[in-house]
């Protein structure tokens, strides 16, 4: 155990390298041994990252876990893996929907031993970034995530799949083009010459005219990833041409990354400029959450109204970071991990039903409730969630960043509250046409998920009824680490 | 006309030009090369020329001016082989034929 | 077994049925109805024993729940004379409607989920009444409209239910809005608590607004107006009061018990309980309380008016409960600590009674509609016609009835100088109250004493009846018409309860003593029989032309008929604007932002088509453009 509790991170970052590996050796013709092993790779990683989540210390905001070991000393690159409450519960996360994501996909049959090799290495840079504390394997990581998303989708996609998966690769890589810049000029103009973002947050640097630059190279940098307004079309389009799986992972954990970095590198390095930026951030979140659900509400496709539903979620999450006190931080953590079982949760329903009935047109569907109850059952259950209905994670998450909007930008509180009453329309307008009304007899016929292909769906729910009704599990994990960047966040002027 | 430096660089500029108007406006490969071994004679003119008028040592320009001449030699050997090259592939040595570079 | 214990067995157990329900139980019907009912009866004894063993102080058990260094959440009952006087009310209708849903939906395939639904929708209402922090009602609320939504839209293969279902949920959520954001409010500006955190507890609210702790300027306002007005969307949305009101005639599409639940002591009665429950708050403002009582008044009138002329039996209880709704909002806004909350309690009786009776006679009409259950049923069903009988009596207002005793109060609470207008208008509504009542009863009761008129079936009871011709079996039968009979001799004996209940909320029994020689009653009592005696003229009486006087007034029937156009107000708001900010947010996105990273993406290949132009792939041009550019190169050079 000892062994174990030193190299947790690493272990459960070599755990897709490993699934890598073992898919590269198996012969391609097998596919049944190439989804068992990638559902037993996905099974440790998801195993050792609940058992990191229990033997998390929450007492203390310093990393845990922590391996160092040198790797570029002259350019001043480590590799530092360690954890504190705010990486925590991305590591959950991508633990959940990795293995949820496997079993999802179990009936593929087109190039098996491709796909689950991309997802192998899509996940080791996600996990990989949610670790790192050196700024430059974050970028690395980063970049690692981000790439096999094109493959992913321009193989395995659906609808328009080329233009998503172009669209979405170049979009990502323009924010990896500011990224980049940024993240030199941390190392450099901090004086320090290292990426070590421990060290990088500790020195108090004051950046001068560069700060400005390189906050907003960050922001707009990851920003992308998390889907902010104006640089959301990516999104949206590349989730309607991704296979199902992909969608749960694309929505669920990567869209975080971006949040997340914005997090960890831009509030915990530069809080003056965090400081500084935050109505602006704050007005765009209120345009994501509000501007999201309308296009939503417009949308005929079921998987577009979802990936636009994320848009409206990401902006909760930004809001809340934006308040930059305790329940807004704690809140927006919150929603990252409930909005990616969520949307989790929605991408694996309507896989179900798109890979039945080939369509995901609202107005085609309809009656599903009485064709297929578990699939609709799992999809409302989504959808209540969505709409920040108690009892599932997100309605403590937007309570909480809710509540600490209102109390910094009354007006933006309250559009973001106004935004609720929104997702409530679409939402229940999609499960009305679709899943409400007469059965038609198109989809008669239609199985409904068996035992099996149930498993996943009742996994992510039962994560989301879970810490709806427990919502102190989470916060207390997270209240160490919150409360020390707020300080941080309130010693700037 | 008088053993001036000006009327050894007039000769080597009427030369150059004329080689130059070879590689420019000839389409055939051998002509083109031609024009080029006419470029280089013109640059060992210049060379002797000025070592002979403004150099410290006139050994110096001949000494470069036989260097020319071997490289010349070279690119002779190389340019004719790649014609030939291009002669079998193509059964043609026009210029206008090899255009696949085009954007 | 101590108080906290009680009050987790009451809020748990029906919560665990629902639970066991998802997890698997579903499968099996006839176990979830017996969990269910078990279950039922558990909650209904817990409320029991709480109300009977309530200390004189109260009672307050909580545990944080979610917390962050600057707000604490808590879980926790709060026991105190109105919500274990309030808890009793919901356990103990909530049981009789399980026990009547027993037969109404005997034959049901959905059974299983329908007890199930029930039992959430019962355990989210007794959190509500419970709830120690003023977040935790606000969870039960939502949980509240959740479960009505799972439940008028139980039928979910019918497209009018999956509509009225989404009707319900988006309305009350448009008054949630208002809810939470002064919710928030009123967190930010509580008394930051040891540790540094501020709470919602309402003890502590209360504890603040007495003190004075909450004065201040929000916005330019007094903070109580502000937060009293924003709280007040909450209510006027969850009671049903105008201009959010036109959900719950619409959401008559569950089954009938499920109306039954929904309008006496669950959902509707959440509003006027959260009234209740911060009236303080509420009347520190006098804008807000006077803001509430126009509101109320007004609906009162409104809905009454609608009543007079529908049709539909289940549509014109619908629209009699969002008017009583009112009438107890304009007891409580009018500052009386127990007329309102008396109200609350007889009309859960006697409504609950009326849609029970409704849930008979429909069921052997096959019909919703009054003439044709009056031609088809009549007098013939004794105990449905009993329960119709009391029921409409107590909505009427006759004397010594529940309905009268309790309304009485809120009048005489009216009768004071300042609020003449609203008192005019409450006895208006009592009179039209009358009127509808003694012509539903008198539809049903007297069919045969006057001519057969032509009859009117809705789309939405046929639809119903579809369900209803399937159940057979005298047994169901039974279960039905005993509830029925045994809630009517309750409702007989609410209206004295009135000292009790006062007693029990630690108050006088003077304040629901009625003085009977005092010209309000008198008033009151001319109101019904003025009402009253035109519904009996219209359609009692042998020989009556069964057509309402307002048939004389064709413009004014139609605007009543049609519930006055409010539902073409609010799809006028849904296809106007909702439908016009989704579509401008569609065109932005599509052709402002979509099509301008396009535009870079086009610019770009179309940079690399120019530059690609210069590649001729002739290598004499290249050669020209190398001298071209070296002989610029040069001349350059030498121009320095």
């Amino acid at each position: 155990m000892a062994w174990l509790d030193s190299h947790l991170l690493t272990s459960i970052l070599l755990c897709p390298v490993i699934g890598l590996a073992l898919t590269a050796l198996i012969p391609a013709s097998r596919t049944g041994a190439i989804k068992l092993s990638a559902a037993i790779v996905s099974g440790i990683s998801c195993a050792l990252s609940i058992l990191l989540w229990q033997r998390f210390d929450p007492s203390t905001s310093r990393l845990q876990f922590t391996e160092r070991m040198e790797w570029l000393p002259d350019l001043g690159i480590t590799y530092i893996v360690g954890i504190d409450g705010l990486s925590l519960p991305m590591v959950l996360l991508t633990g959940i929907v990795f293995f949820t994501g496997v079993l999802t996909m179990w009936e593929l049959e087109n190039r098996v031993k491709e796909y689950f090799a991309f997802t192998m290495a899509l996940v080791a840079g996600v996990f990989g970034v949610f670790i790192s504390q050196d700024l430059f394997f974050l970028f690395l990581f980063y970049e690692l995530a981000v790439l096999p998303m094109y493959l992913l989708i321009a193989i395995w996609g659906s609808t328009r799949r080329e233009y998503a998966a172009m669209k979405l690769t170049l979009f990502l890589l323009a924010g990896s083009a500011l990224l980049f810049p940024a993240l030199i000029g941390l190392s450099h103009y901090s004086g320090l010459n290292t990426f070590d973002l421990t060290l990088l947050s500790d020195a108090n640097t004051d950046w001068g005219g560069m700060g400005i630059i390189i906050f907003l190279f960050l922001y707009l940098g990851f920003g992308v990833l998390a889907g902010i307004f104006p640089f959301h079309t990516w999104s949206p389009v590349g989730h309607v041409a991704a296979p199902t799986a992909v969608s749960m992972l694309h929505a669920g954990v990567l869209m975080k990354l971006g949040s997340y970095g914005v997090l960890r590198v831009g509030m915990q390095v530069m809080p003056e400029e965090m400081v500084r930026w935050a109505p602006l951030i704050a007005a765009l979140a209120v345009c994501n959450i509000l501007y999201g659900a309308f296009v939503a509400l417009g949308q005929t496709d079921l998987k577009y109204v979802i990936g636009y539903s994320s848009v409206s979620h990401m902006g909760v999450v930004m809001l809340g970071l934006a308040t930059m006190s305790a329940a807004g931080i704690s809140g927006a953590v919150f929603q990252m991990f409930a909005h990616g079982i969520m949307t989790a949760l929605f991408f694996s329903s309507i896989g179900h039903i798109y890979d039945h009935t080939h369509t995901r047109e609202i107005s085609r569907l309809g009656g599903l409730f009485t064709t297929m109850p578990r699939a609709s059952t799992v999809f409302i259950i989504a959808g209540m969630a969505g709409i920040g209905v108690p009892c599932l994670a997100s309605f403590w998450a937007e309570l909480l960043v809710f509540i600490a909007a209102v109390k910094k930008w009354p007006l933006a509180g309250a559009l973001a509250i106004f935004g609720l009453v929104v997702s409530a329309l679409f939402v229940l307008r999609v499960v009305q046409r679709s899943f409400f009304g007469p059965e038609r007899d198109d989809w008669k016929d239609m199985p409904d998920m068996g035992n099996f292909m149930a498993t996943p769906r009742v996994i992510l729910a039962a994560v989301l009824l879970l810490f709806g009704f427990a919502p102190f599990l989470m916060l207390d994990q997270l209240a160490a680490s919150v409360d020390a960047l707020v300080q941080v966040l309130e010693a700037s002027p | 006309m008088a053993e001036t430096l000006g009327s050894y660089l007039l000769l080597s500029s009427a030369l150059f030009a004329v080689g130059l108007f070879g590689v420019l406006l000839r389409r055939n490969l051998v002509a083109m090369l031609i024009g080029v071994e006419l470029m280089l004679n013109a640059v060992i003119i210049n060379l002797v020329a000025f070592a002979r008028f403004a150099g410290a040592d006139p050994g110096n320009g001949q000494v470069f001016a036989l260097f020319v001449i071997g490289v010349a030699a070279a690119e002779a050997a190389v340019g004719l082989s790649i014609i030939l090259t291009v002669f079998k592939a193509r059964g043609a040595i026009s210029v206008d034929r090899l255009e696949e570079l085009s954007g | 077994m101590s108080l906290s214990q009680w009050g987790l067995l009451t809020i748990g157990a029906p919560l665990v049925t629902f639970v066991l329900f998802l997890l698997g139980v579903g499968r099996r019907p006839t176990l979830t109805v017996a969990l269910s009912l078990t279950t039922a009866a558990l909650a209904c004894a817990g409320t029991w024993a709480m109300a009977i063993t309530l200390p004189e102080a109260g009672y307050q058990a909580t545990t944080p729940w979610a917390a962050t260094a600057d707000f604490s959440i808590h879980l926790g009952i709060r026991l105190t004379g109105l919500s274990t006087a309030m808890g009793l009310v919901v356990g103990t209708i909530h049981l009789l409607v399980q026990l009547y849903s027993l037969g109404y939906m005997a034959t049901d395939p959905a059974q299983a989920r329908y007890f199930a639904v029930l039992s959430l929708f019962a355990s989210a209402m007794l959190s509500v009444v419970y709830a120690a922090d003023l977040i935790q009602t606000f969870i039960a609320w939502e949980l509240v409209g959740l479960s009505s939504y799972l439940l008028i839209g139980f039928w979910n293969f019918k497209p009018s239910a999956a509509q009225a279902a989404k009707k319900a949920f988006i309305m009350t959520r448009f008054g949630d809005l208002g809810l939470f954001l002064g919710l928030a409010l009123l967190m930010l500006n509580m008394p930051v608590e040891a540790g540094g955190a501020r709470n919602l507890l309402i003890a502590l609210i209360l504890e603040a607004v007495a003190n004075n702790d909450l004065a201040g300027n929000l916005f330019g306002y007094d903070q109580h107006t502000v937060i009293g007005l924003l709280l007040l969307c909450g209510i006027v949305g969850k009671s049903a009061q105008f201009p959010l009101h036109s959900w719950l005639p619409d959401a008559m599409e569950g089954p009938t018990p499920v109306s039954a639940l929904l309008h006496s002591a669950t959902m509707v009665a959440a509003g006027v309980y959260l009234f209740a429950l911060l009236q303080p708050l509420f009347l520190a403002s006098s804008i807000t309380s006077t803001v509430a009582l126009g509101i109320a008044s007004f609906t009162a009138v409104m809905a009454a008016g609608v009543a007079m002329v529908n049709p539909d039996m289940k549509r014109v209880l619908a629209w009699s409960s969002i008017s009583q709704l009112s009438f107890m909002l304009m007891g409580l806004a009018a500052g009386s600590e127990v007329a309102g909350f008396f109200h609350l309690v007889t009309h859960a009786g006697f409504k609950c009674l009326l849609f029970l009776s409704a849930g008979i006679f429909i069921h052997l009409a096959h019909s919703g509609d009054l003439t044709e259950i009056g031609r088809k049923v009549g007098s013939r069903s004794r105990a449905a016609s009993l329960g119709l009988l009391v029921g409409a009596a107590s909505l009427a207002g006759v004397p010594a009835m529940a309905g009268f005793m309790s309304k009485e109060v809120i009048l005489a609470q009216l009768h004071q100088p300042g609020y003449e207008g609203f008192y005019w208008l409450a006895l208006l509504g009592s009179a039209m109250t009358a009127y509808y009542a003694t012509r539903m009863a008198a539809v049903i009761l007297r069919s045969d004493s006057a001519a057969v008129s032509h009859h009117r079936d809705t789309e939405q009871t046929k639809q119903e009846v579809d369900h209803d011709s399937n159940h057979q079996g005298g047994l169901a039968d039974s279960i039905m018409a005993m509830t029925v009979v045994g809630l009517a001799l309750v409702t007989l004996g609410l209206g004295w309860l009135g000292p009790q209940l006062a007693g029990h909320l630690g108050l006088d029994a003077e304040l629901v003593a009625i003085d009977w020689d005092s010209m309000g009653v008198g008033l009151a009592v001319t109101a019904l029989l003025a009402g009253g005696g035109l519904a009996w003229y219209d359609y009692g009486r042998t020989g009556a032309y069964r057509e309402g006087f307002l048939s004389g007034l064709p413009a004014i029937e139609a605007m009543l008929k049609d519930g006055w156009h409010m539902d073409r107000c609010w799809r006028w708001v849904s296809d106007k604007i909702i439908a016009g900010l989704t579509l401008s947010a569609l065109f932005i996105d599509r052709r402002a932002i979509d099509r301008s990273i396009d535009g870079v993406a086009d610019g770009a290949r179309s940079g690399g088509v120019l530059a690609a132009s210069l590649q001729s792939g002739r290598l004499q041009w290249y050669l020209s453009l190398t001298l071209a550019v070296l002989a610029v190169a040069l001349i350059l050079l030498e121009w320095k």
